[in-house]
């Protein structure tokens, strides 16, 4: 008995809407055409970088080195 | 962190480094990755590009400025070689290790481009309120492709897309 009731719980979720497992609601699905290049490239990230100023770039980048930095940081304590 | 003890390379701050040469009054010109950055490009690089002006006055603001960076050149020996005017001038390539991070001084780039070509084919971009020089995505491009490295050839697709999306 017990074991049906996790699946059944999980359905009655998704069918009510509720929970992590429910589909997304119409009209707000990620639109994924045009997001990447014939060969891989991602666009959307080009795209949002694009929209920044140099000064946010650059500010991007020295985040992604801080985080790396902090990680290597902790992996070494 | 002293530069290039033990091995490690110390964090780059590329905007404190950015400042520094400012404050130096040392002329140059952003290429490379970091470049490439400025310009709109979703990548990441470790070290600081640039060519600088090569008349002695200028040699010697950097050279003044590398000693108070502490900087050495990135030596596998692990031996400790600070950069004099005479080695920045005469070296084509100096990857330097500063108190700021990795710091590489060019002589040039692309197919050996002087200073007159480099500052046709860069822009001033303001970053944290300064004025940067800085190469152009088109001409950073094609020195990476005539650098031919493996690492360039990986970066290139994603240079390419980012400079047809800038339109």
């Amino acid at each position: 008995m017990k074991n049906d009731a996790g699946p059944k719980a999980v359905s009655t979720a998704r069918e009510t809407g509720s929970g992590l497992g429910n589909p997304p609601a119409p009209g707000i699905e990620p639109d994924l055409d045009g997001a990447f290049a014939d060969d891989g490239v991602d666009l959307s990230l080009i795209r949002w970088m694009l929209r920044l100023s140099p000064t946010e770039r650059l500010q991007a980048a020295q985040d992604l080195i801080d985080a790396a930095w902090a990680l290597r940081t902790d992996s070494e304590a | 962190m002293q530069p290039g003890h033990s091995g490690q390379i110390v964090k780059p701050d590329y905007l404190e480094l950015f400042r520094a040469l400012g404050r130096a009054g040392v002329d140059y010109i952003v290429v490379g990755g970091v470049a490439a950055i400025l310009e709109g490009a979703p990548i990441t690089t470790l070290d600081l590009d640039i060519v600088c002006r090569r008349d002695d006055d200028n040699l010697g603001r950097l050279t003044e400025l590398l000693d108070d960076l502490e900087a050495r050149y990135r030596d596998p020996a692990g031996r400790v070689i600070r950069p004099t005017p005479d080695r920045l001038a005469s070296n084509k390539i100096n990857l330097l290790e500063t108190s700021l991070g990795p710091l590489d001084v060019m002589q040039s780039v692309g197919p050996d481009w002087d200073w007159a070509d480099l500052v046709s084919r860069s822009r001033i971009l303001e970053v944290g309120g300064l004025d940067l020089r800085v190469l152009k995505l088109a001409s950073v491009i094609e020195s990476k492709e005539l650098a031919d490295r493996e690492k360039d050839r990986a970066m290139l697709p994603v240079l390419r897309r980012t400079l047809e999306e800038k339109g």
